[in-house]
Formats: structure tokens, sequence, C-alpha cells
């Protein structure tokens, strides 16, 4: 009776090469980095308006944006915190101007 | 016999810690977050984030701290036996020399809005500053540049705009200025100080 054949011995795992040390960014964004902030910062916009932290508006015509607090509503649909919703809409209706809460 | 020589040997001091240099300030809505450490000192990454840029003063800005204090006395003795404060205020003052209705807005007290009609058939393009005496609160964060070369933030998270505002309008004697008084209303644990001391080792 012959013995089974000893298992083949695997081979030694190659060496891995070094990953490259990554350098931190410095300087001004790049186009792709400027991109990829405006994703994630869309991304970040979303998940508050999902959690109620955040809520959509709109101004509405004939006006362009409506700039209450430091916060910029435009004609697109922006996103604003959730605490200054009230403030926003009170100082758009003394201003005469029309907001519209989309979310 | 003589004691030891009396020996005079006052301390070094290290004249690379004397700083100047002006401070740039940005203001956001309250809550806004930061850049994150490695972008401290890149003005894009603050704007990005929501951060508005004041632009131009007149002569820098101030950091005033300003506790008053009350002293605890004893008839026993002629000092106080402890110094407690009582109030305490942290203001940023500076005067604002770009007359932008945003800075006007800021001076005044942050409570206005302005609204945007762009130009159209007949309507000439404007934007109105309407004002409020209902000050808003702002974050605000001075940036400068440190012994390292590095930025240096100090953070307040809640500040209030509140001063008098004066502004000359004079044919050639000077700018058009807007004085800006920012006065810290958070608790002062939330006002930071954060110094990058060295790059990244990865």
């Amino acid at each position: 009776m012959t013995e089974p054949a000893a298992p083949a011995a695997t081979p030694p795992p190659a060496p891995q090469a070094e990953a490259p040390a990554v350098k931190p960014a410095t300087g001004p964004l790049s186009d792709a980095e400027r991109e990829q902030l405006l994703a994630l910062q869309a991304r970040q916009a979303t998940a508050l308006v999902d959690a109620g932290e955040a809520a959509v508006m709109t101004v509405g015509e004939p006006h362009s944006e409506f700039i209450y607090g430091g916060v910029t509503v435009t004609a697109d649909p922006t996103t604003v915190p959730a605490h200054l919703v009230a403030p926003l809409t009170a100082a758009a209706a003394e201003a005469g101007v029309t907001l519209t809460q989309e979310s | 016999m003589a004691g030891p020589p009396l020996v005079y040997t006052p301390p070094n001091y290290t004249t690379q810690n004397v700083l100047y240099g002006v401070g740039i300030m940005f203001t956001a809505v309250p809550g806004t977050a930061l850049p994150s450490d490695q972008n401290l000192g890149v003005a894009t990454s603050w704007t990005s984030l929501g951060w508005g840029y004041i632009g131009a003063t007149e002569a820098g800005l101030t950091v005033t701290f300003n506790p008053s204090t009350q002293d605890i006395n004893i008839e026993e003795q002629p000092t106080p036996v402890a110094v407690i404060v009582n109030t305490a205020t942290l203001q940023v003052t500076c005067s604002l020399s770009e007359e932008t209705l945003t800075n006007v807005n800021l001076a005044w007290g942050n409570g206005g809005s302005i609204a945007v009609t762009p130009a159209g058939a007949g309507q000439p393009g404007k934007s109105v500053l309407t004002l409020s005496t209902n000050f808003a609160a702002m974050a605000v964060a001075v940036i400068g540049k440190n012994q390292n070369g590095f930025a240096r933030v100090l953070s307040i998270p809640q500040v209030m705009s509140a001063g008098q505002v004066q502004t000359a309008y004079r044919r050639a004697a000077q700018q058009r200025l807007y004085p800006l008084t920012l006065n810290a209303t958070c608790p002062f644990a939330q006002i930071t100080w954060t110094d990058l001391t060295a790059i990244a080792t990865s």
C-alpha cells in the first residue's frame, strides 16, 4: 500500500511590495478633489435632511437668491439647517420674498 | 572666608515666538464644520464648507478678553484671599473696509436679509438688504500664522454682532468703514485655539 502523496507544499507568499507612503495633500484643492468634496457634501446634506437636521428650500421668482444668517437659498433646491427654517421664513416674509420648503 | 560667587543668569528668550501679521476672519452659521486639520490654513477649504471671509479691514483684527473679577476679602488681611471671575467678555473687533451688503449686514447685527433679483426684461439686477433688530448668532474663526509658519485658529462657536456702527462718507479723507464688534455668547469652554505644530508623518 502506497502512502498518500504528501500535499504539495504551498509556495511561500510573495513578499508584498510596501505600499508607497501617501503624502498629505497641501495647497488648494484640485478639480477632482473639489468634485469629490461637493459629492461628499451632497451626501452629507441628504443624510442631514433624512435625519431631520436640515431642510431643503428654494426661493421663488422674481428673486434668484435669498441670504439670511449666513445661509444663501437659491432657486435651486438648497439645504439649510433645520433650526434656520423658521427665521429664514420669517425674514423672507418681512422682505417680501417667497421661500418654499421642499422637505 | 568668602562664600560662592553670586551669579546673575537670566533665562533665554525666544525671538521666534514673537509673532506679528494679519489675522483672517471667517464667519458662518453656528454649527458649521471646520476644515480638517490638514486644511486649516487653506482658504478655499473654509469657503467650500460655507464659511464667509470678511475681506479687507482698515487696521486688522483685535481680540479682546476682558474678565471682571470680584475680590474676596477678610478683615485680617489687606490682600484678597481669592479673586473670582464675576463676568467675562470676549470680543473680536475690526473695521470692515469692503462695503458689501453682506458686510453691512454683518456689522449691523447680522439680523437682516438680502434678496437678490437677477436682471430681466425691464428689470435691472438688484440686491436689497432688509434690516432687522432680531440679531442672528454666528460662528467665527480667526486664523493667523504661528511660529512654525502653520495655521493657528481661534474658534468661537457662537458670537453676536452688537456694536455701534458709524460710517463716514468722505470725499477723499478716508474710505467708508463699518466697525464690527462680535461678542462671544457661547460657554467659555467651547472656545478653542488650535495650533498646527508639525506636518503629518504619512
